[in-house]
């Protein structure tokens, strides 16, 4: 069989978001070569400047929503690629979400970056830009093999940004078991494509109302009897899929990776994995193998039943706040499947314009939490979060509002969104999940609730035992230092040291040449030892700030967050609905 | 047109960011920027109120149609509400930006205002996070407003929500040593509620669909020739009466109240009891009552029952509080059962009772007031002693005569004396009740005697009687003397007071607005 590739221009510019983003990418590692160099050792060696590679990514985000809407406006919505990628309203919907989510995320960074004294800018920004484009190109993809080519994009470059606090255990740790788990993961999603392949000969998606590019949605049109090759093929693929919107019995990696991983990066990835995965599962499952709907139609509405009650349950018993999230973003996955479920255009709708609204939710609610992390992965337990109020008015107040947000109060964007699926559940013809749904909020409102009440409600810890904590941590501080472990942790982050109970231990045995270190430290603290616990707790916080002059992006991706979230709820859906209603039909 | 009541609804909510955005330290200037917000809004609620007291021939209101059981169409006249206001925001789902009045929401939207002012007066001594307090207060009531002023049921279940978040953290945040149990409580038995109303309330944007049009606008529902079939109505009301059932409460969803209301800080427990407390029943009144009407015939029964229970149940539990705060509570449930039994007296034939309604929305306006002033007169003499029980007071009348005399009028009114605001009220409910059936008005009826009971018991005990030897109150009085009512506090007491005599001698006006 011979085969002439010719892409036209046409082609090009159908892909012209994704375009960009590649092209900023290398653009910025060529940057990051060209800016001032700090470190002694070249581990520690990275540009000195947190500001313009942030700023450049953020330009390549929005030159790619700019793409994107010059697109909705005089694309053609047809695939490129003889068919591999779309250029839809749908994939464009999609990358509304993504590019909010990845725009917020590198927003939220450059504070991070240098508060945590991480370097390595030119990689993350890259990584980060690459990860998006994984995205978009899985959000868009018309084919199975643009399909896993997306996802592997987005997943390797995610593996890395997990694991990008090499200081941090915890950080480490997730982005090993990412990237085990998501690569078996991926090994089911491709012996599933393989499968299909064999059943109908093509990997094409095929459009629908089209013959042009004829893929698997004509076949099964034609033969909608399901051979069992196709049944295992399809049975693999809902695997591998429910592993990437992590749906419950697939959900165990989610809390440790999103706990793990940078508080910005998890912001981006929460939401910009969740949408892309999300909108390809709804291609494949409502659009492509919608004539075979009656044999897969059971198992997703079962994992859309589990999602939500136990990503709920699991909600209900947390202690820390990234991980709390992590199961609510389980059952916000559960929400969605309805979406699946349901298909048809209002259902898959309905998933568009609720990944819309949960990215500015659930990107804002991690960038909030992006400002308390420490270097070790603590400060967002719920005992960290009492009396943040008190501490820090304005932060608590917008974490309070995401977690409104995202409980469903309106006039927050969650509540619009959910408001939107349950009816498409119910115009569906599922009046049951419609019910589920509704119940299984109650259960969401109550976690949400707990944690606003112990940032508002409840005083922050007892002074004595603050005092405690504080020399212990000292005395830590002093021994990491004598014994070289984290040599510069030990100053201004010194509580950051090591986890609190695993460094007592430490702490008595590095005692003898601590006492130095720990003496000036002291001597440095002893005024605020006398203030009233309150405003000591707030001088220990804002020392972990020192050094954050870049603190003001934080507040302005906060911002940002909350506009959207707002705007999204309250004037913005009277065209997004129409819009997501109208984009759907072309998926 | 100006849009008159977007401005009275959305001036508290601008007026809370303005208060929020003023120097902390400025702290009169914050107080009284937010209480100068509430009154605005009370003369711009009471302008409507006049205009709405002018001959109009058009408006017919929702309380007053007959309900009509069967095929027939649900209305005789057509509903409609003045000073309409009308945005599309969702047409496609039916969700639009629709706002109106009617008699009863008049009296509702005038009675929220009029208790903001008065809360936020009485709120002057409040000191931690004053501006963040006072900017929850003005949200609340703008949630309040537009709950009464809403006529799409989307906009209406938007704002019921609304005003849930400044309650939870008014009532956690500056509530006493068991606040946030107390507001989690709330919030948990609020929010089953109200999500399962949600979902009534996407069936029956689903239901009422002509076409591909869906619609939730009250107006076109109303005058809408579809008619639910009985099952449909059965299930749609049980939704809709489950948020309202715990906003009320009524008895077997109640027990959120005594917590919330005993732990919230007065003024707080004054907006909930008062004003919030009757946005259930106006629930019950404007929704289920005239959107699914076979079912509230059917369901009239159970309602009644729970109703009565609650009202008997309630009046005993107060009885053998020694917490004021609780025992205020549980009357105020007592009470609200009356008015709950005056809303469902519905006839043999379905249909609602004139004097019911009339007794019930008069009873509404009421016992706002006299709950109100209630709940501010035990908030000033808790500040004084720092104490609720009732065994640690006792011949206080002596020392505080004048706070004496203001709690004994505020009693009187409670439990229903004539002359006084309640006695209209509660008797038109019950003689609504009576007339269509028997056995509950005698049940209600029976409330009497526990209502005086308990009030009495209450003056009794805290303002007659020996002084206590020892104890929290004569602590305070060693230490700092116990002051009688200020100028300040019973400036906030006196619209309160002077509507109690009022309503009392004259309470035709108010039936005026409820029967047009």
């Amino acid at each position: 069989m011979s085969f002439t590739y010719i892409a036209s221009a046409a082609d090009w510019a159908r892909i012209a978001p994704e375009l960009v983003l590649a092209g900023v990418a290398l653009l910025i590692l060529l940057v990051d070569l060209l800016l001032p160099q700090t470190g002694a050792v070249p581990r520690e060696r990275g540009a000195a400047n947190f500001f313009v590679l942030p700023l450049l990514a953020l330009l390549g985000v929005l030159g790619a929503l700019a793409a994107t809407i010059v697109l909705f406006v005089v694309g053609d919505g047809q695939r490129a690629f003889f068919g591999l990628v779309g250029s839809d309203w749908g994939s464009l919907y999609a990358y509304l979400a993504i590019l909010s989510a990845a725009g917020l995320g590198i927003i939220f960074s450059p504070a991070y970056l240098k508060r945590l004294k991480l370097v390595h800018q030119g990689e993350y920004y890259a990584l980060f830009l690459a990860a998006t484009l994984g995205m978009m190109l899985l959000a868009a993809a018309t084919s199975f093999m643009t399909l896993f080519l997306g996802l592997e994009t987005l997943s390797l470059a995610l593996y890395i940004l997990c694991g990008f606090v090499t200081r941090r255990q915890s950080s480490q740790e997730a982005g090993m078991k990412y990237f085990l788990l998501s690569s078996f993961a991926s090994a089911f999603l491709l012996y599933g494509v393989a499968l299909i392949y064999g059943a109908t000969g093509t990997t094409r998606f095929g459009a629908r109302g089209t013959s042009a590019f004829p893929g698997v949605l004509q076949f099964l049109q034609v033969h909608p009897q399901s051979t069992t090759l196709l049944l295992i093929g399809i049975g693999l693929l809902t695997v591998g899929f429910a592993f990437k919107v992590s749906a419950i019995p697939f959900q165990m990696w989610t809390p440790d990776v999103y706990e793990g991983a940078p508080a910005p990066v998890t912001a981006f990835m929460s939401v910009g994995t969740k949408a892309a995965a999300l909108v390809a599962f709804a291609r494949v499952f409502a659009v492509v193998l919608a004539p075979v709907a009656a044999d897969w139609q059971a198992v997703v509405w079962v994992l859309a039943v589990l999602t939500m009650v136990g990503g709920n349950l699991l909600a209900l018993v947390q202690r820390n706040a990234k991980r709390l999230l992590a199961y609510s973003s389980v059952a916000h996955a559960g929400y969605l499947l309805i979406g699946v479920v349901v298909g048809g255009a209002t259902g898959l709708a309905a998933i568009l314009f609720y990944l819309l609204c949960y990215a500015f939710l659930n990107a804002g609610a991690f960038g909030a939490l992006s400002a308390l992390e420490r270097l070790d992965n603590s400060g967002c337990d719920r005992e960290d979060l009492r009396g943040l109020w008190f501490r820090r008015p304005w932060l608590a107040g917008f974490l309070a509002f995401f977690l409104l947000g995202l409980a469903g109060f309106p006039p927050m964007a969650g509540f619009a969104a959910k408001y939107y699926l349950f009816f498409a559940a119910l115009q569906g013809g599922h009046p049951e999940l419609l019910l589920i749904g509704v119940l299984t909020s109650v259960l969401g409102m109550y976690y949400y609730l707990r944690l606003i009440a112990a940032m508002f409600m409840e005083p922050a810890r007892e002074a004595q035992e603050e005092a405690l904590e504080v020399s212990l941590a000292l005395a830590v501080a002093g021994a990491g230092a004598s014994a070289g472990v984290a040599p510069r942790v030990s100053g201004p982050l010194g509580r950051a040291a090591s986890t609190r109970t695993g460094g007592a231990g430490t702490g008595t045995a590095g005692a003898a040449v601590a006492v130095k270190t720990a003496a000036q430290a002291t001597t440095k603290r002893a005024p605020a030892a006398q203030q009233a616990p309150e405003t000591r707790e707030q001088a220990t916080e804002e020392g972990a700030l020192a050094g954050s002059s870049l603190s003001w992006t934080t507040w302005l991706g906060l911002g940002l967050a909350a506009l959207g979230a707002l705007a999204l709820g309250t004037v913005l859906p009277f065209w997004l609905v129409d819009l997501a209603l109208k984009a759907a039909g072309t998926l | 047109m100006f849009p008159m009541l977007s401005t009275i609804i959305f001036l508290p909510l601008l007026g809370g960011i303005v208060v929020l955005l003023l120097p902390r330290e400025r702290v009169n200037v914050i107080r009284w920027t937010a209480l100068g917000v509430a009154w605005l809004d009370l003369l711009l609620a009471l302008g409507v109120m006049l205009a709405y007291a002018q001959p109009h021939p058009t408006a017919i209101t929702v309380g007053t149609v007959p309900l009509v059981v069967g095929e027939a169409s649900p209305t005789v006249a057509s509903v409609t509400f003045l000073l309409q206001e009308h945005l599309s925001w969702l047409p496609a789902l039916g969700i639009n930006y629709s706002l109106g009045v009617d008699g009863v929401s008049v009296l509702l939207m005038t009675l929220t205002t009029l208790l903001t002012v008065v809360c936020i007066a009485a709120s002057f001594r409040v000191e931690q996070k004053l501006r963040t307090y006072l900017a929850f207060m003005l949200l609340l009531e703008s949630g309040l407003l537009g709950v009464f002023l809403a006529t799409n049921l989307f906009l209406f279940y938007v704002f019921w929500e609304l005003m849930l978040i400044p309650a939870y953290f008014l009532v956690g945040g500056w509530g006493g040593p068991r606040r946030v149990y107390a507001a989690i409580k709330f919030v948990l038995y609020t929010a089953v509620g109200s999500f399962l109303m949600l979902a009534g309330i996407i069936a029956l944007g689903y239901y009422y669909r002509t076409g591909g049009h869906y619609t939730l606008d009250l107006t076109t529902i109303l005058n809408s020739s579809t008619h639910l079939n009985s099952t449909v109505q059965l299930w749609l009301f049980l939704a809709f009466a489950a948020a309202f059932a715990v906003k009320v409460p009524l008895v077997p969803f109640h027990s959120w109240l005594p917590d919330a209301y005993s732990e919230a800080p007065a003024p707080v427990t004054a907006m909930l009891a008062g004003a919030m407390a009757k946005a259930g029943a106006y629930g019950f009144l404007r929704y289920c009552l005239t959107l699914f009407p076979d079912a509230a015939h059917r369901l009239a029964p159970l309602i009644s029952t729970l109703a009565v229970i609650g009202i008997l149940y309630c009046a005993l539990m107060a009885l053998v509080q020694s917490d004021m705060k609780r025992l205020l509570a549980y009357s105020s449930i007592s009470h609200l059962g009356v008015i709950t039994l005056g809303i469902f007296a519905l006839s043999a034939q379905g249909l609602a009772s004139q004097q019911g309604i009339d007794g019930a929305v008069l009873q509404m306006v009421n016992h706002g007031i006299t709950i109100t002033a209630l709940f501010l007169i035990v908030g000033f003499l808790e500040a004084r002693t720092g104490t609720r029980r009732l065994e640690d007071y006792g011949g206080m009348a002596r020392r505080l005569p004048i706070m004496a005399s203001v709690l004994m009028i505020a009693c009187l009114s409670s439990l229903g004396l004539p002359g006084l605001n309640s006695f209209a009220g509660e008797f038109l409910a019950l003689l609504g009740v009576f007339r269509n059936n028997a056995i509950f008005g005698v049940l209600g009826t029976l409330v009497v005697v526990p209502a005086a009971w308990y009030m009495i018991r209450l003056v009794q005990n805290a303002m007659m009687g020996v002084r206590p030897a020892g104890g929290p109150v004569v602590a305070a009085e060693r230490k700092g003397g116990l002051p009688d009512l200020d100028i300040g506090e019973f400036l906030v007491l006196l619209p309160l007071l002077v509507l109690i005599f009022y309503i009392g001698v004259h309470p035709l006006p108010l039936t005026f607005f409820v029967e047009h």
